[in-house]
C-alpha cells in the first residue's frame, strides 16, 4: 500500500493528515501554529511520527503543503507537491461529498467561497485586504471576554437575545460588542451576537449576486464552532454539512493532490531538528527588484522564495 | 547646469530619454534617467501622498522625489484621464509647498488636453535655441518609436507562449530596450521592425493549445509590472498566452479614435463612458470572451474609481456567459502571498474547466 501526507499550515492553526490509496485518513493532527509555521510544522510532523506505524512512514510516496506557509515548508520539508489553499480544500472536499455545489470556508485569517458545478470549481471568491469576519476575530475577542474559543458554542445555545453587531468591519463589530456590554447585555447574547456577525460579514461579502445550492458543506477552523453552523443555517435556511474532519479537509486536499502528481518515488517524512533562519531583502541583482526570502538551514542557504530568477542567490 | 528628469512607467522612461535627448541643449543640460519602480520608491511616495489616494500617484511622485533627491532640478509630468488630471498638479504642490523642493515642474496636460504651446514655451528652459519646426519633427520620430516598440513587444507577448527558446528570446528583448534608446532615425525603425519580427517568427514553433487569459484594468498596474507584482511576466513565464491591450501607443494615440467603436461593440453592458479605462475594460473583456479566451484578470490599484465603475458590470458579463474573471485590487502591500494564492487558484480554476 502506498500512502501520502498532507500539511495545511494556515496563519492560526497546522493540520496534518496522512491517507492511503484510498483516500482514507488514517492519522492526523491539529495543532496551533503560534506564528512560528517553522516550529509548529516540526511539532506536527514529528507528533504524526509518534502516532505512526511502521508501514506507512516507509512507504510514503507524497508530501504535499498547502495553507499560507506552503512554500516556506514545502521547501523546508521536501515537499513534492505545493499547492494553494483553494484548489486543496475544493479537492479534500469533492472526494468526500463528490455532489458538493457550495464550500463554504472560514480559517483563521481568510473565508473564501467555491462554487462547483459537476465535480468542477467554476467559481471562487476570497477576501481581500481584510480579515474581517474570520476565526482571528474570533478568538481575539473569545479573549477579551474572558473565554477559550471551544466554549463559544455552549454560550450561543444560551442566548434568547442575541446582541445586534455591526458586521462589515472587526473594528467597528469590537466597538459595538463593548458598547453592548456596557449597557448590560449578558456575555451569551453578546457571543450569539458575534457569531451572527460572522455569517452576516460572509454572506454581505460573497453570497451576495450567487446563487447558492445545495449541497452546501462548512469547513475550515471555523466550522468547528457549532454556534456560527447554527447561525448559518437560519440565515440561509438551507442544511449544511460539516465534516467530522471539516477542519482537515485542505490537508486531505492537498495529500490527494500530492497522489495525483506522484511521480512514482518513495520519498521521505522528517523534518530536521535544527534550527531555519529566515532573512528577508530586497535583491539588487536585476532591476527587478524582487521582495526575497532566503531559508538558511543553520548558515547554509536551503532556498529562496519570491525570486524570479536565480541572480539573487549569488548576490546575497 | 539643468537635470531633467521625469516620472516613470514600465520600461517607456526609454523613449521619454531617447526624446528629450534629442531636443536638450547638451552644453546647458543632462537627463537624470528615473530608477525603475521598486520598494524605496514606493515608500518615498506613501510618505508623502494622501493615504487614500492611489498607488500610480504614489509610484509617480516617489519617483519624483527620488530623483530630486539626486540633483534633477527640473521635471516633467503628464497628466490625463481620470483623476490623474489633477495629478501633476497636486504632485507639483506636494513637491514645492509641503516638501521644500525648488524646481521647474513642466506639466504637459491641463485636464484632458495637451497644452502644445504652453508645452513648447517651457521647453525653451531646456534648450533655450528649440525651434517649433524641429520640435515637430522629433515628436513625428518619437510617435514612430513609440509605436514600433509598443507593436514589438505586443508582439513577442502574444508569441511567447509558442516559443521554447526563451534565451535567445530573451535576448531579442533585450536588444529592442537598447534600441528604444539608440535608434535615432525613422529608417533605422522600419529597418528594425523588419529585422525583429523575422527573428521572432524563427523561434515560433509550436502552435498547442495552452491556456489563454486576459489581463484588462487600471493602466498604470497594467503597464508597469512592478506594481501589478510581475503578474504579466509570471502568467508569460508559466507558459500561458497573454493577452493585454493597454499600452502608452494605444493610450495616447488611439484611444480617442477607438472610443467610440469600444462603446458599440459593448453596447449590451454600456450606454456611456465610464471614464479613464473603465470602457476598454468592459468592452475588451467582451472582445476577449469572443476570441475564445479562458479567463480573465481584472486588476486595479485601490481606489480606482473607473475601474470600480467597470466592475460590477464585469460581474454581470461574468454571470451572463458563465465566464471566469478574477478581480484584484493592488495597495502598497509588502506581501504578495495572497495575491500569488489567489492567481494560482484561478489558474487551475481555468485548467479544471478545461478538461
Amino acid at each position: 500500500m502506498k500512502y501520502y501526507v498532507g500539511i495545511d499550515i494556515g496563519s492560526i492553526s497546522t493540520k496534518g493528515v496522512v491517507i492511503d490509496e484510498n483516500n482514507k485518513i488514517i492519522a492526523s493532527d491539529y495543532i496551533w501554529t503560534n506564528a512560528s509555521p517553522i516550529d509548529a510544522s516540526k511539532r506536527l510532523v514529528n507528533s504524526l511520527i509518534k502516532k505512526s506505524k511502521e508501514e506507512w512512514l516507509n512507504n510514503i510516496y507524497g508530501i504535499g503543503t498547502t495553507g499560507s506557509a506552503r512554500k516556506l515548508i514545502g521547501k523546508i520539508i521536501g515537499a513534492t507537491s505545493i499547492k494553494n489553499e483553494i484548489t486543496a480544500h475544493a479537492v479534500g472536499t469533492i472526494s468526500k461529498y463528490p455532489d458538493v455545489s457550495t464550500i463554504i470556508e472560514i480559517g483563521g485569517q481568510d473565508s473564501k467561497i467555491i462554487i462547483i458545478k459537476n465535480g468542477v470549481v467554476i467559481d471562487y471568491a476570497m477576501n481581500t485586504l481584510c480579515a474581517a469576519g474570520t476565526g482571528a476575530f474570533l478568538s481575539s475577542q473569545a479573549k477579551r471576554l474572558g473565554i477559550e474559543v471551544k466554549e463559544i458554542q455552549d454560550y450561543y445555545k444560551r442566548a434568547n437575545n442575541p446582541a445586534k453587531i455591526a458586521a462589515r468591519c472587526t473594528v467597528f463589530a469590537e466597538s459595538d460588542m463593548i458598547h453592548k456590554a456596557q449597557i448590560g447585555y449578558k456575555k451569551e447574547d453578546l457571543i450569539a451576537g458575534l457569531c451572527n456577525a460572522i455569517v452576516e460579514n460572509y454572506t454581505n461579502n460573497f453570497i451576495r449576486g450567487r446563487r447558492i445550492e445545495d449541497k452546501i458543506v462548512f469547513q475550515g477552523g471555523v466550522s468547528r464552532n457549532s454556534g456560527v453552523v447554527e447561525s448559518f443555517k437560519s440565515k440561509l435556511n438551507k442544511e449544511i454539512y460539516v465534516d467530522k474532519d471539516s477542519h482537515l479537509l485542505g490537508a486531505l486536499g492537498v495529500a490527494i493532490i500530492s497522489k495525483s502528481e506522484s511521480k512514482g518515488d518513495k520519498v521521505k517524512l522528517n523534518i530536521k531538528d535544527i534550527e531555519y533562519k529566515i532573512r528577508e531583502k530586497e535583491c539588487a541583482g536585476c532591476s527587478n527588484n524582487c521582495q526575497v526570502v532566503y531559508i538558511y538551514e543553520e548558515e547554509k542557504l536551503l532556498d529562496t522564495i519570491g525570486n524570479r530568477c536565480e541572480n539573487c542567490k549569488t548576490n546575497i | 547646469m539643468i537635470i531633467v528628469s521625469y516620472p516613470n512607467i514600465g520600461e517607456y522612461e526609454r523613449i521619454v530619454y531617447n526624446f528629450l535627448d534629442k531636443i536638450i541643449d547638451k552644453s546647458k543640460c543632462k537627463i537624470l534617467r528615473p530608477e525603475k519602480n521598486n520598494r524605496k520608491i514606493l515608500e518615498l511616495g506613501e510618505e508623502n501622498s494622501p493615504t487614500n489616494v492611489c498607488t500610480p500617484f504614489k509610484y509617480t511622485l516617489g519617483s519624483m522625489i527620488n530623483s530630486l533627491n539626486k540633483g534633477a532640478n527640473v521635471i516633467i509630468q503628464i497628466g490625463g484621464g481620470c483623476r490623474f488630471g489633477y495629478y501633476a498638479q497636486i504632485q507639483e504642490k506636494i513637491l514645492k509647498k509641503d516638501m521644500g523642493y525648488d524646481f521647474d515642474f513642466i506639466n504637459l496636460y491641463n485636464g484632458n488636453k495637451l497644452e502644445f504651446f504652453k508645452a513648447v514655451k517651457k521647453a525653451k528652459i531646456l534648450n533655450s535655441n528649440l525651434k517649433v519646426q524641429s520640435l515637430l519633427k522629433e515628436i513625428y520620430f518619437i510617435v514612430k518609436l513609440l509605436r514600433f516598440s509598443d507593436n514589438i513587444i505586443t508582439y513577442i507577448r502574444d508569441n511567447e507562449c509558442y516559443i521554447d527558446d526563451k534565451e535567445h528570446l530573451k535576448k531579442i528583448k533585450n536588444m529592442i530596450l537598447d534600441d528604444m534608446l539608440k535608434i535615432k532615425t525613422v529608417n533605422e525603425i522600419s529597418l528594425k521592425n523588419i529585422k525583429y519580427k523575422k527573428e521572432i517568427d524563427k523561434l515560433i514553433n509550436k502552435k498547442d493549445g495552452k491556456l489563454k487569459i486576459g489581463i484588462v484594468g487600471e493602466l498604470y498596474s497594467l503597464m508597469d509590472s512592478f506594481s501589478s507584482n510581475f503578474l504579466e511576466k509570471d502568467l508569460l513565464k508559466k507558459g500561458y498566452k497573454v493577452k493585454r491591450y493597454t499600452t502608452a501607443s494605444y493610450l495616447l494615440l488611439d484611444k480617442n479614435k477607438m472610443q467610440k467603436n469600444l462603446l458599440n461593440n459593448s453596447k449590451l453592458y454600456l450606454k456611456y463612458k465610464i471614464g479613464a479605462d473603465g470602457t476598454e475594460s468592459v468592452a475588451h473583456t467582451l472582445e476577449l470572451i469572443n476570441k475564445g479566451y479562458d479567463g480573465v484578470i481584472h486588476i486595479k490599484p485601490f481606489g480606482c474609481t473607473p475601474e470600480i465603475n467597470a466592475m460590477p458590470i464585469l460581474k454581470k458579463i461574468s454571470d451572463d456567459y458563465s465566464f471566469p474573471i478574477m478581480f484584484y485590487t493592488f495597495d502598497t502591500l509588502n506581501s504578495d502571498t495572497g495575491f500569488q494564492t489567489r492567481v494560482e487558484a484561478f489558474i487551475d480554476m481555468l485548467e479544471m474547466r478545461k478538461k
